[in-house]
């Protein structure tokens, strides 16, 4: 499930939130515009009824669908909003994100870990009407389960689910029971948005039914209308079982164009400005007379970017050579140029701060005569005298995959380039568009790439990505194998004990920083702007509660 | 006549085939996944993408050979079913259905201004080719037929004009006046490079008009030149509009990707592009005939005016090829 | 000789024309002479006693790592009047930033936003955009030219084919072709973009050169030679092919300035030549991406103005040689510039949304 995840997360907020709050004395307004905190005083007072809150998305998601679709923004659109779990994130709780009752007022976990008992809420009703109960939470697992659906992004945590019903004669309890222990399995069924059963029933493989395009859930936002290309729109459940939106309506428009979409901010359009590109919040603001008018947000999900080198081509078998090309790499410098110093710089699988990241590990420094030396070693010289390092008669020749549409591949690709040409190793350049990006990928057809990882909560199993059983079918898409980190893999995932389990994800981070199979690159904050008169907002990992935010009339 | 029609029907059918089936064989072949379309699926940490992709393409009947496809997607368009997107699962018509107004009510009025102002424009010049207000609009012609339209679709953004640049309506408002707001940028983004053809078009055609016997005739009658051009050559010319018209009749249909996606205008242009990209075959192929139609007719219609506006043209001798 | 003769005097009885081909040839020695524009390596450099010449381009193998400030006493170094290479990014911990940097001193132009150096990019942009009009442009040209004859010429069930292919061909999303090309070749490169603008446009040359072969055909002495027992290879190279030279000429002419804009097009969207190349799509899609800095401005009016006179000058050039190759004809702009511009519209790309990458997160 796309939000399952570790304890790791957003430490680095929280420190950033304290300050804001206790710090110095006084509020620094400054420091908060800088640094991209929202004022702590914007989360007081006396929340006011009413208003539309207009939020600005860059991409249309493909359908309101989660069960098909794991696009971000229905994500964002949906969950906690209009489609609710049995227990989420508790967004105010920042670094650890424990769970909190939702559609379940609560629930057990048996010893072993393999059976959760879920009691749910009474006199919950769907958007149309309908009684909720767990019938509904089990309708949604199966039509998960359900091969004629395209949800194998759901359905690969329920691998190990046994079953899932109802208790005998009590329609609010729920009974799952696991195969195996998982540390996530809980953690996956709690958080599972949840879709009514009468509903389901009709929706066949989800694709043509109503509901692909017209959510109906339980949460404080209902779903109104969707103009293809132009807006999704929301307006509040009068009928929610909990505390009620203040807004009136949410509608989100979609504006493509960046530069469309910053005009359009700067007449006053949007009171929820999501994806500024970095010089658009670090200088346009200002430069356009909004700061005062609008706070900036910086804010760190989990995710990281990194170089990845196939180690199935020659060049990188050797951990010598990965290493060598880290020390090629001025990181620190791209951060500040080509990325204006927003990112943070990361040398860990899993989010920054995180007790499972190990802060002792620092980024690779820029060391071209290091890398000079490492490439040596391996036995990359530049025997024929032609400028460009060989090996057995094979020169050091490679192809640098990228995705067309990325802004700062576009950079960092040239500027690898010449750093590798100064080095001897001639790089070349494969520019293609997402769809045959993603296939190649997928193939392993590629000699080095670069991309990002991320994730939606905080919880996390790198079992995905470096296990050397999923190099076939998963995400270890540059064949990495190493028998230790398998093993702690292994061991983590049946590990429930976080201390624990985090101390093997350090030894594992060990020993990725030493094999390189990474250039382990940066964290990348969202960067969005609200405007003066939006008032309790706050942003999480789950995205920002909306249903918790008001309009100003100031 | 009717066999000329049976004739032109014929191969235009041949036509639409060839285009349909050499798109769909190469949608389909296009390397690269329609899964990547699911938002940002395709390379997810924690889910098995490769599998995933495999999955998706049993489901969306993407391992069945080119042909049997082919000949399937024939067989559900002559029953009028244009198949579901693999995006969002809804079906193509309605996606064309929602698309088609909204390029429509760019491109009508794009190309009406087009002829409006290219009007004047092609009969001054005409009229004293060579001269002074000739050499003027000939040069204004070519600065306007030579600027990169996406070049000016951004300058326009950026300028400060007030007016909206995005979207067909402003939040909470739908009246006349604000949709027509909403146009003007657009609509002068696909205006320029019309004006700039069709007064070329037009002054070219006038001029060989005036080199013909009738209107010496007209002149030595001692008509003023005003009339001569207006009531001779002007009438003439302007059925090599109609041949012109038959050539842009495609383009009413497919939209103006960069306009479209400057302005955030869901028009065809947009949906063609996306679908590209996002391999979603259903929605190109969808794209491809409609605007496969609209250049079949097109050409027909402009042969069939053509022929009626000038007994000299036999149908015999333009069949074939235009 | 004397047509030629005759033809060059009502070219150049223009002074749009002359104009036109001024700009063009300007432009293409901006091209030709890039690297004596702008370069990362003197012309003429004298160190430890050894001369080079040439050295903005001859690839001399100890000046690999040169160093413009490592000159010692006694060196001397003759320099372009731009000292930046195209595809220089400055050592970027020595640099303030923030890219794209405005005009000063040492850029002219500014930078762009990886820090390179514009000035030198346009320039050596010229050869990019140049080379692909020109090329694109010959490949569209030798094929219509064929085709077009042999289907006027020959007629019946060739002339058949060939129409309806081109037709099924100017329907067609230019686009999904780009795509389909990029997947099958590993790298795509200025080639390709060439190759492809080139192979799906030529039904526009072949519309013009099949009229006129048509009308050949029907005049008196080639309907002669046939009668005298030539045969037809001949009639057709000796008679009706020299007659198709003018408008495929006209068709080459228009052809590299519709290329130009859809390479800029293409490039917009991410499918020109790859990176580092510099295109002037390419940067004026790079400078997109910072429209509303003011420092990018350049970026974006530079190569669009470049870019515009470019096009303006091979389109002046079209239509002075039309007039000038076939005195009946006033001047119409090229009539298939319509189509071309109706294709343009379904396949030409604007800049993507927020241009970062996709995130594959969750």
């Amino acid at each position: 499930m796309i939000r399952v995840a570790c304890r790791l997360a957003i430490v680095l907020l929280a420190a950033a939130s304290t300050r804001g709050f206790s710090a110095s004395g006084p509020p620094d307004a400054d420091a908060e515009w800088r640094e991209g905190r929202l004022p702590a005083s914007l989360t007081q007072g006396e929340p006011v009824k009413g208003g539309t809150l207009v939020v600005r998305i860059d991409q249309e998601p493909p359908s309101l669908d989660g069960i098909t679709d794991s696009a971000l923004a229905i994500t964002w659109m949906l969950e906690r909003k209009v489609i609710e779990s049995m227990a989420q994130l508790d967004a105010k709780k920042h670094p650890d994100y424990p769970l909190e009752p939702a559609l379940a007022t609560g629930w057990e976990i048996s010893p072993d870990q393999l059976t959760f008992t879920f009691h749910l809420r009474r006199g919950v009703v769907w958007h149309d009407g309908a009684p909720f109960s767990g019938k509904d939470v089990v309708a949604t697992i199966q039509k998960i389960l359900d091969p004629g659906v395209r949800s194998l992004h759901l359905r690969n945590n329920f691998a190990d689910l046994a079953d899932i019903s109802t208790a005998p004669g009590d329609d609010f309890t729920v009974i799952a029971r696991y195969r195996k222990p998982y540390f996530l399995a809980f953690r996956a069924l709690a958080t599972l948005p949840i879709y009514p059963a009468h509903l389901l029933a009709k929706a066949g493989d989800m694709l043509h039914a109503p509901i692909h395009r017209a959510p109906v859930g339980t949460g404080p936002f209902r779903f109104e209308q969707w103009k293809s290309g132009d807006r999704i729109s929301f307006v509040r459940n009068e009928r929610y079982w909990g505390r009620k939106a203040h807004v009136d309506r949410v509608v989100y428009r979609v504006v493509a164009d960046p530069a469309v979409g910053f005009q359009l901010l700067k007449q006053g359009e949007f009171d929820l400005y999501l994806q500024l590109q970095p010089q658009q919040w670090l200088r346009d603001l200002e430069a356009a007379g909004l700061k005062g008018r609008v706070h900036r947000i910086r804010f760190f999900n989990p995710n990281y970017n990194w170089i990845g080198w196939n180690e199935e081509r020659t060049f990188f078998a050797d951990a010598r050579v990965r290493q060598a090309l880290n020390y090629a790499i001025d990181t620190e410098a791209v951060r500040k140029t080509f990325l204006f110093g927003l990112d943070r710089p990361t040398t860990c699988h899993f989010y920054l701060e995180s007790s499972a990241c190990d802060p002792s590990l620092a980024p690779r420094p820029y060391d071209p005569a290091q890398a000079a030396k490492l490439l040596d070693e391996a036995g990359w010289q530049d025997h024929d005298g032609d400028g460009i390092r060989d090996k057995d008669g094979v020169p050091f020749r490679f192809t640098f995959l990228m995705n067309a549409d990325s802004v700062f591949l576009a950079k960092l690709a040239p500027y690898l380039q010449q750093e590798l040409a100064k080095l001897g190793v001639a790089m070349e350049i494969r520019k293609v568009d997402w769809a045959l990006f993603t296939q190649l990928i997928g193939e392993h057809r590629f000699d080095a790439t670069s991309l990002r990882w991320g994730n939606s909560d905080v919880a996390q199993d790198p079992y995905e990505i470096w296990h050397s059983s999923q190099m076939k079918d998963g995400s270890n898409v540059i064949s990495f194998k190493d028998p230790r980190v398998d093993a702690l893999i292994e061991q983590a995932r049946a590990t429930l004990d976080d201390a624990r389990r985090n101390e093997m994800y350090r030894k594992m981070g060990r020993v990725l920083y030493d094999e390189a199979p990474y250039v382990f690159l940066y964290s990348r904050p969202s960067l969005d702007a609200a405007r003066e008169r939006v008032r309790g907002l706050r942003p999480s990992v789950a995205w920002y509660d909306l249903q918790d935010v008001w309009l100003s009339r100031r | 006549m009717k066999r000329f029609l049976a004739r032109r029907v014929l191969a235009m059918l041949a036509t639409a085939l060839g285009v349909t089936l050499v798109a769909f064989a190469v949608a389909r072949a296009a390397p690269g996944d329609p899964v990547a379309l699911q938002g940002d699926l395709g390379l997810r940490a924690g889910s098995a993408s490769v599998q995933q992709m495999r999955e998706y393409r049993r489901l969306m009947g993407l391992d069945e050979p080119i042909l049997a496809g082919y000949l399937r997607w024939l067989w559900h368009l002559f029953r009028g079913d244009l198949g579901t997107s693999f995006r969002d699962g809804r079906p193509v018509l309605s996606l064309l259905g929602e698309a088609l107004p909204v390029t429509l009510l760019l491109s009508i009025p794009s190309l009406l201004v087009g002829y409006v102002l290219a009007l004047p424009v092609g009969i001054a010049s005409a009229a004293r080719p060579g001269g002074w207000l000739d050499r003027a609009l000939s040069t204004l012609v070519f600065l306007l037929h030579s600027l990169p339209l996406q070049w000016v679709a951004l300058v326009l953004v950026v300028w400060p004009s007030g007016l909206p640049i995005q979207g067909l309506h402003s939040e909470g408002t739908s009246s006349f006046g604000d949709l027509l707001a909403h146009l003007v940028l657009p609509l002068a983004c696909l205006s320029y490079g019309s004006v700039a053809v069709i007064s070329r078009f037009l002054r070219s055609s006038m001029l060989e008009e005036m080199r013909q016997d009738y209107v010496r005739t007209a002149r030595a009658k001692g008509l003023s030149e005003s009339a001569v051009i207006l009531r001779h050559a002007l009438p003439n010319s302007l059925l090599s509009l109609i041949t012109l018209f038959g050539l842009t009749f495609p383009a009413l249909a497919s939209g103006a990707v960069i306009v479209e996606r400057i302005f955030g205008l869901p028009g065809m242009g947009k949906l063609t592009f996306e679908a590209v990209l996002g391999r979603d075959v259903p929605v190109v192929m969808g794209a491809v005939a409609l605007s496969g139609a609209a250049t079949a007719l097109g050409t027909l219609i402009s042969d069939l005016l053509y022929a009626a506006a000038d007994p000299r043209i036999s149908l015999e001798e333009r069949r074939g090829w235009r | 000789m004397a047509m030629i003769g005759r033809a060059w005097a009502r070219f150049a009885r223009k002074k749009r024309n002359l104009f036109g081909l001024g700009l063009a040839i300007a432009l293409a020695l901006l091209a030709i002479f890039a690297d004596f524009v702008a370069s990362s390596r003197p012309i003429v450099l004298r160190r430890g006693g050894r001369l080079y010449v040439f050295a903005n381009v001859i690839d001399y193998r100890d000046l690999r790592s040169f160093d413009a400030d490592g000159l010692g006493p006694g060196d001397w170094a003759l320099w372009p009047p731009c000292r930046h290479g195209p595809y220089q990014i400055p050592p970027l911990a020595s640099v303030t930033g923030p890219f794209p940097e405005p005009p000063s001193r040492r850029h002219p132009l500014g930078t762009d936003n990886a820090g390179r150096d514009t000035l030198a990019r346009l320039a050596h942009g010229a050869r990019v955009s140049l080379a692909v009009g020109v090329a694109a442009a010959l490949v569209q040209v030798v094929i219509g030219l064929l085709l077009g004859v042999l289907a006027g010429y020959l007629g019946g069930w060739t002339d058949r084919l060939i129409s309806r292919t081109a037709e099924v061909l100017l329907s067609f999303p230019l686009l999904l072709l780009l795509l389909a090309v990029q997947g099958v070749l590993d790298r795509t490169t200025l080639f390709s973009t060439m190759a492809v603008i080139g192979l799906t446009r030529w039904a526009d040359t072949s519309r013009l050169v099949r009229a006129e072969a048509l009308r050949v055909r029907e005049l008196p002495y080639v309907e002669a030679s046939r009668a005298l027992g030539s045969s037809g290879l001949r009639t057709l190279l000796r008679h009706v092919l020299p007659n198709c030279l003018s408008p495929a000429l006209v068709s080459v002419t228009f052809g590299v300035a519709s290329a130009i804009l859809l390479e800029s097009a293409l490039s917009f969207l991410g499918f020109g030549a790859p990176e580092p190349t510099a295109s002037w799509g390419l940067l004026m899609a790079d400078g997109f991406q910072d429209i509303l800095d003011p420092a990018a401005r350049p970026l974006v009016l530079a190569p669009g103005l470049l870019l515009f006179a470019a096009v303006t000058a091979f389109n002046l050039i079209g239509d002075g040689l039309r007039e000038a190759l076939d005195p009946r004809a006033q001047g119409a702009l090229d009539p298939s510039a319509f189509i071309t511009s109706a294709q343009k519209r379904v396949i030409s790309p604007a800049p993507k949304p927020d241009g970062g990458d996709p995130t594959p997160a969750a």
